[in-house]
Formats: structure tokens, sequence, C-alpha cells
């Protein structure tokens, strides 16, 4: 099935890479096509690995968050049962592999973790979650694809 | 599409003769933008006034106008009177000249200001200079920051700009930037939601209230040579200044994040820092406050980083910003996380 996304990712970074290669192009117009060429690396390092990732990531969510429910309130501990019960299992229907569905699951689960984060008992029970919510982001964060950084100029923090 | 210098050169001239506390100047020349500072757009110009006793004389300037989007939305005229209210006191920020506080004849929110000489270097420090200018720079740049911290802010009137946050400032901050995620965020950030519940949850009480610069490196100064010695000419940026804990400052250039461009391995640790800032302004550092100062500053930096995402997604700006991991774990390593 050529050209795959790969090789069309490639294929516009190479033609933007040409453009850069004119020594009569302006600082201004240097700059937009590093920014193209960044965003194209990592899309090319990465794509292939966004939707199983989201995938597995909910199912981590969704685990998490049935742990975390017996300490929360009935509607927030209701809303984490019904999203968790939609949360793929072992095998993924065609539908829940749509990328822009996991996203949007994937984004639907995190956003009941925040919930959670802001309902929690200041107590005991309430530290040793968040400890659990923490170790559990730092693992996306590692998991993550798109956290890998393509070579680039180092920078002030700020700029990331 | 940018705006290009014939256009601008225009806004600018008509700007300058609207003014009416001012003559309008003969002339602008070599205007340009230039890339320094990320924040706003900045375009250098001259202008070529008549002067009193004939001829004309030129004055170096430049504008500082708000972009499209980006890092942060902050407000020239609050800017503009920082700037006012520094003019009479030792800290060498730049002179003040107009403001455009509605963008009216600019376009956007922009101020201009007198342009100091000098050269901006974020990695000074970290640089090729010899080992004993860096470490001399490094403690005039403390020394300056106290100058700041001492200034008389009610003396020179910032109380009118500002509200005196009190022994609140961390949770005023915290608030504030929070705010600002809510307000920016496109997606759920249970990373920066944990971290704010633990930092609220240990905030510090300030211990006085002084003029905060809120993004204080190197990177916003303008440095020039003389007789071998780096003087700190101008401090520039004032558009995160405000009223606070003087540990928020320290908190922010001793962050993990930003060791490379406030310390020097070695000769410039946290340690010499904190004890020249103490025999410069005769107060003591409070360390575990400057921890929680350095978590925030990751947490305001992810939050700054949030806003450029959404500027970057909705057109407003070009560079593909985002919460990078880094921020992120440096953050949940300093709440503990």
């Amino acid at each position: 099935m050529h050209p795959t996304v790969d090789e069309q990712l490639q294929g516009a970074r190479r033609l933007l890479d040409l453009v850069a290669a004119d020594p009569g192009l302006g600082a201004g117009s240097a700059a937009l096509l590093a920014d193209a060429g960044r965003l194209l690396r990592r899309l090319e390092g990465t794509w292939a690995e966004i939707l199983p990732f989201l995938v597995a990531d909910s199912r981590a969510t969704a685990a998490l968050l049935v742990d975390l429910a017996p300490l929360l309130d009935g509607e927030l501990a209701t809303a984490i049962a019904d999203a968790a019960a939609r949360t793929a299992g072992g095998s993924a229907t065609l539908h829940e592999l749509q990328i822009a569905v996991a996203a949007a699951h994937n984004d639907e689960l995190r956003g009941l973790l925040s919930d959670a984060i802001a309902s929690l008992p200041d107590d005991e029970a309430g530290r040793r979650a968040t400890a659990a919510i923490g170790a559990h982001l730092r693992r996306r964060l590692d998991a993550d694809p798109t956290n890998a950084r393509p070579g680039r100029p180092a920078r002030p923090a700020h700029e990331g | 599409m940018a705006e290009d210098v014939e256009q601008i050169s225009e806004r600018i001239v008509a700007f300058l003769a609207a003014q009416p506390d001012t003559p309008a100047p003969r002339r602008i020349e070599a205007v340009q933008r230039i890339g320094v500072g990320r924040s706003r757009e900045n375009w250098l110009f001259d202008a070529v006034w008549p002067s009193p006793a004939g001829g004309e004389h030129t004055e170096p300037l430049i504008v500082r106008r708000d972009p499209p989007g980006g890092l942060l939305e902050t407000d020239r005229a609050t800017e503009f009177a920082v700037l006012e209210a520094l003019v009479p006191t030792a800290v060498p920020a730049p002179l003040p000249r107009w403001l455009d506080a509605a963008g009216a004849h600019l376009g956007r929110p922009s101020l201009i200001m007198r342009r100091a000489p000098g050269d901006c270097d974020y990695f000074v420090l970290s640089g090729p200079l010899p080992l004993e200018r860096r470490s001399a720079l490094a403690g005039r740049f403390c020394d300056l920051l106290a100058t700041i911290h001492l200034v008389d802010w009610r003396g020179c009137g910032l109380d009118r700009t500002f509200t005196d946050p009190g022994p609140e400032a961390a949770v005023r901050e915290l608030d504030a930037w929070e705010a600002v995620l809510r307000r920016d965020r496109l997606e759920p950030t249970p990373e920066l939601d944990l971290a704010a519940r633990r930092l609220r949850a240990d905030a510090p009480a300030s211990s006085r209230t002084v003029l905060v610069h809120g993004d204080f490196k190197p990177g916003n100064a303008l440095l020039e040579a003389r007789d071998g010695t780096d003087d700190i000419v101008a401090l520039l940026d004032w558009e995160l200044a405000h009223l606070g804990d003087p540990m928020e400052d320290l908190g922010w250039i001793t962050q993990p994040l930003r060791t490379r461009e406030h310390l020097i391995p070695g000769v410039w640790e946290r340690e010499d820092l904190f004890a020249r800032y103490e025999a410069a302004t005769g107060w003591e550092v409070d360390l575990d406050a400057v921890r929680w100062w350095n978590a925030f500053a990751s947490f305001k930096t992810a939050v700054m980083q949030t806003s450029g995402l959404r500027s970057f997604v909705e057109g407003r700006c070009d560079e593909p910003y985002r919460p990078t991991a880094t921020v992120l774990r440096t953050l949940l390593d300093a709440v503990g996380a």
C-alpha cells in the first residue's frame, strides 16, 4: 500500500529540507520550516505507536479508577464504573480501534482521573491513592510515544 | 501572515505623530524584527527627531507588541506601569516611552521603550567566558535580584498597580496559574491537577512582600563588557512582575530545569547564591519555601506550555509548544508524586 504513511511523511520532510537549503530563504521562513520539519519528524517516529498506546493507557487508567472508586462520592464512582465498562478489554472492536474514538475515550478517562484527584479525601487512604496516581502518570509519560524527542537544539526550559 | 517592515513602519510613524506630548519624528529608520523575547513581538527602530539647537538627533527604540498567541497572555499597560515605577529606582530597566494599551495604532497592544545597548545570552554563565568573569557575573545577577526585591514598591507607586497578597502570596499565585490552566487546556491534565493538589496542601506563608520579577534569567538581561567587566545594562521582560514572596524568584532561578542558566557547577551553586542573597538583603532564605517555589516553577512552566499548545492548535503561533515529558517528570518529582 505504497506510498505508506511513513513514506509520505518522509517525502514531505524531504521536500521541506530542499526548500530549507535555499540560500535565499529568509530567517523567518527558515524558522517556520524548522518547526514544520520538527512536527513531521515527531509524527514519523511515533504515529504507528499512538493507537496501541492509547488503548493500553485507557485500560491502565480504567483499572486505576476502579481501584479509586471506593474513596469517591457516588456520582463520580458511577461515572467511573460506566467508563470502565466501555474500556476495551483483551480484544478491541473495530470501532474502538479508530484513533479518534480511542483518543476521546482516553480523554474521558483522564478527565475522570482529574475529577478523582480533586475529590480524594485528605487522609492516609487519600495519600496512598495520590501516590498510586503519581506512579501511573509516570508510567504513562515513559510509555507515551509522542514524548520521544527528535534531535533539536538545546532550548531554555520553558520552551521545552 | 506576519506584518512586514513597511506596514509596521507606517503604524509606528502614525502612532508617534499622534502623541500629544512629543513632536513628530522627522523619520524612523532601521526598522527590523528581532527574535529575542519569545513571548512578545519585538521591533527595533531609530526615531530621528529635530534638535532644539538645529540639526537632529536619533533615539534608539523598541516596540514590544503582543503576538496573536504564544506562551503567555499578559497586559502591556501593567508592564508599562512597572517600567514607569522603576525609573527612579536603582533597577536597570528599560525606559518606557509610549503605550498603545489597546493596540489602536500599532495593531495589537504594545509599548515602546528606549533601546539599551548590550547583548542577550541565555547561557552566558555556562558559556565560553573565562570562569572568573562568569563567576563575577553570577554574583552580579544575584545582587540585581536583591536590588529588585529591595525596591520600595509602595514608595514608587506599585501598590496602585498590584495588590499586596501578604502572607498568602503562594496560594494567590497558584490560584492565578490554575486559572490560566483551566482557561487554556485542550484536554484533561491529571499530571498538573495532581501537582496543584500537592502544592496547595503545602503552600508556604510569605514572610514579606516584594516586587517579584517572575522570569529572572540571563536570557532577559542585556550585557556589555567594559574594561573586562560584564555589566548588566538592562533587565528586560517585566510582563510577569507582581508583588509577592521573594522566595518565588529564588525558586524560579534554582529550579532543576534552569540550573544551566543560573548556576556554575562547583563554583556558583545554590548555596553560594543563597549566601550572597542573604548578605545583600539581610533576609534569611527559607529553604523549605524555596523548594515549594522550585516545584511551582515547573508547574508554571507546564501551564505556559499548555497555553502555547492552544495557541499553536488555534493557529495563533507558529511554534508547536506542548507540555513536555521533561517538565512533567520534573514537576512530579518536585511535588513528591
